[in-house]
């Protein structure tokens, strides 16, 4: 039986690496019968499996952003940034991966990646900068922003719906953390654009806008009512799911809309796949496949040695099976772990490695593909595989190595 | 904390009732914030323990797999295929079109059906040159009675079957020859109202223009999509002996029709789910959820109970048209919702319940039939009347409408109310 569900389990893998386009109902079928195979299981239990806190978090933060768009949020957000480096190429370029890093956080990381990064295309056709370099940052900042919040990313959010960590522990710990690698990427970046020499004024078309559109506000502030409430929520005593989600239902309430006008804005394939790996994962958990790993691991009696075992191991693991399946993997040996006595930086291990792997390689996370579509559509050039990672591979080393300092600090200090 | 969750619930009805509002989302706000205010003791318990994940993944794959179907042609094939075979007189005619889409409607969604149907209908009115109204209103009607017949057909049997765990033969074991019966006296009290519109008479060679091979784009496609839904009928005749979920096959029908047919446009057809509808129910578990947590339903029930006053005869009868009119009015799959927990938890308070069975039966009759009653009371009667509107330029009022209605739903109901007294005996 175990033979079949881990033969499942593979072909799922493999249609996630190498057909994404149908992985997610692949998957989803493949986790049904999974479950099928594993049998005696009774379906009026499914909500127990597929996590509706996970699926409402994530429906809930793409309501929210589609609305945001909708309203010119984020155009009004850029127009902000672009005056405010007032022509300065240096300042605007730094303002801009600000803005993503700290967007991502909160928000869907496509997004962000899909505001900016033609604004910094712009930039570097008007002063021939290299483009190159400037996506390739865009993303990396993009998924170091997701990973310091409970809701920046699907991983994330996993792993909050998992481990019921509250939404302030992921940030006071993640947070610093994403800072510190925002920092020292900043002082690489300013180096390279240095030797680009880009002291230059740009005319941007921006300035000399004057239209006065207030609304966007309100909807930005209703944003950050629904993050304060986040931040409060264990306070509350409500899930931080039902939280996003009354939040977008009752802006779309105000407003007077219907869902179908957000439909086509959610990204079902991702709702769907995520469905069907906790169903796969179900199965391959209920027949004990990760006992053995847990046994391993729990040997190992150095904490601070296996905080940075899973770190290592998920950073590289994330950049070849890309960070869902690798978050979901992981999060079951890590619970046992920690039901067993591990402590709870084991979790923030799992967040910082599948952050940081999800830059490695270009199918590692969905703004790699995003981002190099886009390059594609708006410069017609692309990054190879071989072209990407080489280029990511120092940022990602280099972030292993100084969220390693951080976790031993966490584990040092039982933080 | 009783007074705010019967207040919420009667404000979502409201907004469902009088359309102020997109009930998806009156029904999702109201739901969350039952769980914001804590209605249940641990809101992430609640959650799981409310929501029907069995209904929601049956209607997403079904859904999609209708969608799916649609593109290789079937659905006309066979509504042309009826028109020839029916003949030359337009009660014949009649007859074998209600009855098709009654079939038909058995096995996918009453809308999908009347979607496929009417404007079939349209083409045939034109040709023949022949008022549709009594067509639609009898296909209408068809899709709500046939849809009856099945756990399948209708989104309350779906929830009906799925709560009280009854398997697909011997729900329909039950349900068709009684809906055959419903189906066959509607179909003759539209005769009699439209006799003068019934009179005319039609020649051979004119039906043979019709061409049914037109439709099917591909024949590889056609001879697949059928091979496929015969399978599904299949699966879902098996369901019990190989103790498939209901919700396991739809998915299967749905995702597997994805893969074969349309592997290209996945992302499009998962857009095509009317995820209003939904999240209208994930809305609605949550608040029946939430009612049953706190003792609402069995207030209900008490009153049932009481009403009944301790005969089951009466209680069958009392549920039976109570849920019929209240359908008619209010969507049914509220109703059903609603009115599921109640039956379940009657055992437990008065012992000569114990045979629950019959009002199952008693309350699927009811909530389905029901719908045929007013212009909104089923989702089938919205859009066959919206679409008639809009290509035919012919609206019909609500009166009017009920004028027509009233006599079909009395007959469905005095027979539905008969038929359950039986089964009570019988069951």
């Amino acid at each position: 039986m175990i033979g079949i569900v881990l033969l499942l389990y593979a072909v799922a893998y493999a249609y996630i690496i190498f057909l994404p386009q149908i992985s997610s109902v692949t998957t989803f079928l493949f986790g049904l019968t999974s479950v099928l195979v594993i049998g005696n299981f009774d379906f009026s239990r499914l909500s127990l499996i597929i996590d509706f806190n996970t699926l409402f978090i994530l429906l809930g933060m793409m309501t929210l952003v589609s609305i945001l768009k909708e309203n010119g949020v984020f155009v009004e957000i850029s127009k902000i940034i672009l005056k405010a480096s007032r022509g300065r190429v240096y300042v605007a370029i730094f303002f801009i991966y600000f803005a993503i890093f700290f967007l991502s956080s909160f928000l869907d990381n496509v997004t962000t990646i899909l505001i900016f990064i033609p604004i910094l295309f712009y930039i570097s056709d008007a002063l021939q900068i290299d483009s190159k370099l400037l996506l390739i940052n865009a993303v990396l900042f993009s998924n170091l922003g997701g990973m310091t919040t409970a809701i920046g990313d699907p991983p994330n959010i996993i792993i909050y719906s998992v481990s019921r960590l509250s939404f302030i522990s992921f940030i006071t710990h993640l947070m610093p953390v994403g800072i510190a690698l925002l920092i020292v990427q900043f002082i690489f970046l300013g180096r390279k654009l240095r030797a680009e020499a880009v002291n230059t004024i740009f005319q941007s078309s921006v300035e000399n806008d004057t239209s006065e559109n207030r609304k966007w506000q309100y909807y930005l502030l209703a944003f950050v009512f629904i993050v304060t409430l986040m931040v409060f929520h264990e306070e509350l005593g409500i899930e931080l799911g039902t939280i996003i989600m009354l939040g977008a239902m009752s802006v779309l309430f105000v407003e007077g809309k219907n869902f179908q006008s957000v439909v086509d804005e959610i990204d079902w394939d991702t709702l769907i796949l995520i469905s069907g790996l906790y169903l796969l994962n179900f199965s391959i958990e209920h027949l004990n496949f990760y006992r053995p790993f847990v046994s391993v691991l729990s040997k190992i009696s150095s904490p601070y040695l296996l905080v940075l075992s899973i770190l290592w191991s998920s950073i590289f693991l994330t950049g070849f099976l890309s960070a869902l399946p690798v978050t979901l993997m992981y999060l079951v040996i890590i619970k046992k772990l920690v039901l067993m006595g591990a402590p709870n930086t084991l979790y923030w291990a799992l967040a910082i490695g599948v952050g940081i792997g999800g830059n490695l390689t270009p199918i590692a996370s969905m703004c790699n593909i995003v981002g190099n579509n886009l390059f594609k559509n708006l410069k017609n050039e692309r990054l190879t595989f071989l072209q990407f990672t080489k280029n990511m591979l120092k940022p990602v080393l280099l972030s292993g190595i100084i969220s390693s300092a951080f976790l031993l600090v966490f584990s040092f200090t039982g933080f | 904390m009783k007074l705010v969750v019967a207040l919420t619930f009667s404000l979502v009805l409201y907004f469902v009732v009088t359309g102020k509002l997109n009930k998806t989302i009156a029904a999702m706000v109201g739901g969350l914030t039952l769980l914001a205010i804590r209605v249940f003791p641990d809101p992430y318990e609640g959650l799981k323990e409310s929501i029907d994940i069995n209904t929601l993944l049956f209607l997403i794959g079904m859904m999609i797999f209708v969608r799916v179907m649609e593109t290789s042609g079937i659905f006309e094939y066979i509504a042309i295929k009826t028109v020839k075979i029916a003949g030359t007189s337009l009660p014949k005619l009649f007859f074998a079109i209600t009855f098709v889409v009654g079939f038909v409607s058995a096995f996918i969604d009453n809308v999908t059906t009347i979607l496929i149907f009417v404007p079939v209908t349209f083409a045939i009115s034109d040709i023949l040159n022949i008022d549709p109204v009594p067509f639609v209103l009898g296909e209408i009607f068809a899709s709500n009675i046939g849809g009856t017949m099945t756990p399948i057909g209708d989104p309350p049997n779906i929830l009906i079957t799925s709560a009280a765990k009854i398997p697909f033969t011997e729900f329909i074991k039950y349900m068709v020859p009684v809906n055959l019966i419903i189906l066959f006296l509607a179909d003759v009290s539209l005769l009699v109202t439209f006799k003068k519109e019934f009179s005319r008479q039609f020649s051979r060679e004119f039906l043979e223009a019709f061409d049914e091979s037109k439709v099917v784009k591909s024949r590889k496609r056609f001879v697949l999509a059928s091979g496929f839904m015969f399978f599904i009928i299949f699966l879902f005749l098996l369901q019990k002996p190989l103790k498939l979920e209901s919700s396991i096959i739809g998915l299967i029908a749905g995702f597997f029709g994805l893969l074969i047919f349309e592997p290209q446009e996945i992302t499009p057809f998962l857009e095509k789910v009317e995820w209003e509808v939904i999240f209208f129910f994930l809305g609605l578990f949550i608040i029946t959820g939430a009612m049953e947590k706190v003792g609402i339903m069995k207030d209900i029930a008490n009153f049932l109970v009481k009403i009944a006053s301790g005969s089951a005869v009466t209680l069958v009868s009392v549920i039976v048209w109570a849920s019929g009119i209240l359908s008619g009015f209010v969507d049914n799959i509220p109703f059903a919702a609603t009115m599921i927990p109640v039956i379940k938890g009657l055992p437990t308070i008065s012992p000569q319940f114990s045979n629950i069975t019959p009002l199952w039966y008693a309350l699927a009759l009811g909530a389905c039939l029901g719908g045929n009653l007013t212009p909104v009371g089923a989702s089938a009667n919205v859009v066959g009347l919206t679409i008639m509107k809009k290509y035919k330029g012919k609206e019909i009022a609500f009166r009017s409408f009920i004028k027509y209605s009233l006599v079909v739903v009395f007959i469905s109901l005095v027979m539905s109310n008969v038929y359950s007294l039986i089964l009570l005996k019988i069951l």
